[in-house]
């Protein structure tokens, strides 16, 4: 069954969420990242993100809602965000987000693009398919960087963690279209899931039954587009 | 310590290291506010997000002519002045009127002068126009700012007191750092009298970037009126 315009949007939003996340906490990292050769490559995937951010946030204007509309992660998501961006070795932040959160998030991308309508969501995969381009290519160019400062750069325990995280989202309608798996077992149980969550929740739950246009109170300060 | 003479080997290198380390200064500050003004509008956000971008292709392509001119990143003392200042002040008007209004644009100063003495004196075409191709992105960080600071202070006038605040800040953490006369730097080299520390002012630029022509005046008086000529009107002489 296609997804619902809220449903594209919340999701849209929320991935909005993720990259803004995403650009503070590279940018966090560079002033506090001694070699020159990673704070320049951080210095480059800042304004990866931003341009990801930015691309989501004018979609979601297209499908109904205010312009840089941003809905919060899941709070399990966020805490992992929270924990990598808390890092201190240049080696460790390196392997955690090139190794473990943006392969995750590819997969994330990547499984939302298959779940959605090809044709009437056009315009959302064809902003994802270049967002996971980038994602890829700032994931080879940080491994390429653990080599070339022959950094200490353990595998991390964070990629288990990331895919073990069900949703993106916060709540049912929409953590099927961006769940970590890829297989369209998935996307079977999801949309029957998303569904039954959207029919169920018409009349308890008014989140689901419509969206509201100006900030939700969980979105806090990006809901406005920042 | 050592102090290189400009037209010599070491002292271009110098030059061009130390124009890479304050890119990679600014970098840092730029990304700094990304983190610490979260609730800036996205707009300014986006702006700052690619000056990041533009402060490590500039930190790339300074790199690249070191390293071709047999340089390399540590071979000469830096100065993270600019950081110490900057990161000090807790605004993002603040900080906006102090890197970017102030330090960037003496940059565009600086660079204006530094192209044509490099490309004029040094014979040096390659970097001559890799300065010349920072000095056209540093136009824009100064725009971008001039821009956002009119547009906070014509939607809340109490950010002119930030901007003010950040720019009395900024001269008194000048003054403190001011050579007194007669005093040697720590190669042994009397320093220059303040006026003559002054660059000339690139009117052109400074134009582009949006000062007004109140604000030119006024730098152009604190430069003793000095200026550089842009190059059309200069040819234009018979």
């Amino acid at each position: 069954m296609t997804m619902t315009v809220n449903d594209r949007a919340r999701a849209a939003a929320t991935f909005r969420f993720i990259e803004v996340k995403l650009m503070e906490l590279v940018a966090a990292w560079t002033p506090t990242t001694p070699e020159m050769e990673a704070k320049v490559m951080f210095g480059r995937h800042i304004y990866d993100h931003a341009q990801h951010a930015d691309a989501l946030g004018k979609r979601t204007f297209e499908l109904r809602q205010p312009e840089h509309y941003t809905v919060p992660a899941d709070a399990a998501y966020v805490d992992l965000l929270q924990r990598v961006a808390a890092l201190k070795g240049t080696g460790e932040r390196l392997a955690a987000l090139y190794d473990a959160v943006l392969p995750g998030l590819v997969r994330r991308y990547e499984s939302y693009i298959a779940a959605t309508d090809p044709i009437l969501d056009e315009p959302s995969v064809d902003i994802m398919r270049r967002i996971v381009g980038d994602l890829r290519r700032q994931s080879e160019q940080g491994r390429a960087m653990i080599r070339e400062l022959s950094l200490d750069a353990a595998p991390s325990s964070l990629a288990a963690e990331e895919s073990a995280i069900p949703h993106l989202a916060t709540a049912g309608a929409t953590a099927c279209a961006i769940s970590a798996g890829s297989t369209s077992a998935d996307f079977a149980c999801a949309k029957s899931r998303n569904a039954t969550t959207a029919s169920a929740s018409s009349a308890t739950t008014p989140r689901w039954r419509s969206i509201p246009r100006t900030a939700t109170p969980d979105a806090a300060r990006c809901s406005t587009g920042t | 310590m050592e102090e290189h003479p400009k037209n010599s080997d070491a002292g271009r290198r110098e030059m061009l290291h130390r124009h890479m380390s304050n890119e990679i200064t600014s970098l840092d500050i730029a990304a700094q506010c990304l983190v610490d003004f979260p609730d800036a509008p996205w707009g300014l956000r986006m702006e700052l997000a690619r000056q990041c971008w533009d402060e490590t292709r500039h930190i790339l392509v300074l790199w690249r002519r070191l390293r071709e001119l047999g340089g390399f990143k540590g071979e000469f003392p830096i100065s993270t002045f600019e950081w110490c200042v900057t990161s000090a002040i807790g605004d993002i008007a603040g900080r906006l009127a102090t890197q970017n209004r102030t330090f960037e644009a003496g940059a565009m100063d600086v660079v204006g002068a530094l192209v044509r003495m490099v490309r004029d004196e040094l014979h040096d075409d390659e970097t001559a126009r890799v300065l010349e191709g920072i000095l056209a992105d540093e136009v824009q960080h100064v725009r971008f700012a001039n821009r956002w600071i009119r547009r906070l202070a014509s939607e809340d006038k109490r950010v002119l007191m930030r901007v003010a605040a950040a720019v009395r800040f900024l001269s008194l953490v000048n003054a403190q750092f001011q050579a007194k006369p007669g005093q040697v730097d720590a190669a042994g080299h009397v320093f220059e009298a303040p006026d003559q520390r002054v660059p000339a002012v690139n009117v052109e630029d400074r134009k582009l970037a949006e000062f007004n022509d109140a604000e030119i005046h006024e730098i152009l008086i604190q430069a003793g009126f000095r200026s550089l000529i842009p190059e059309e009107t200069k040819e234009a002489r018979p």
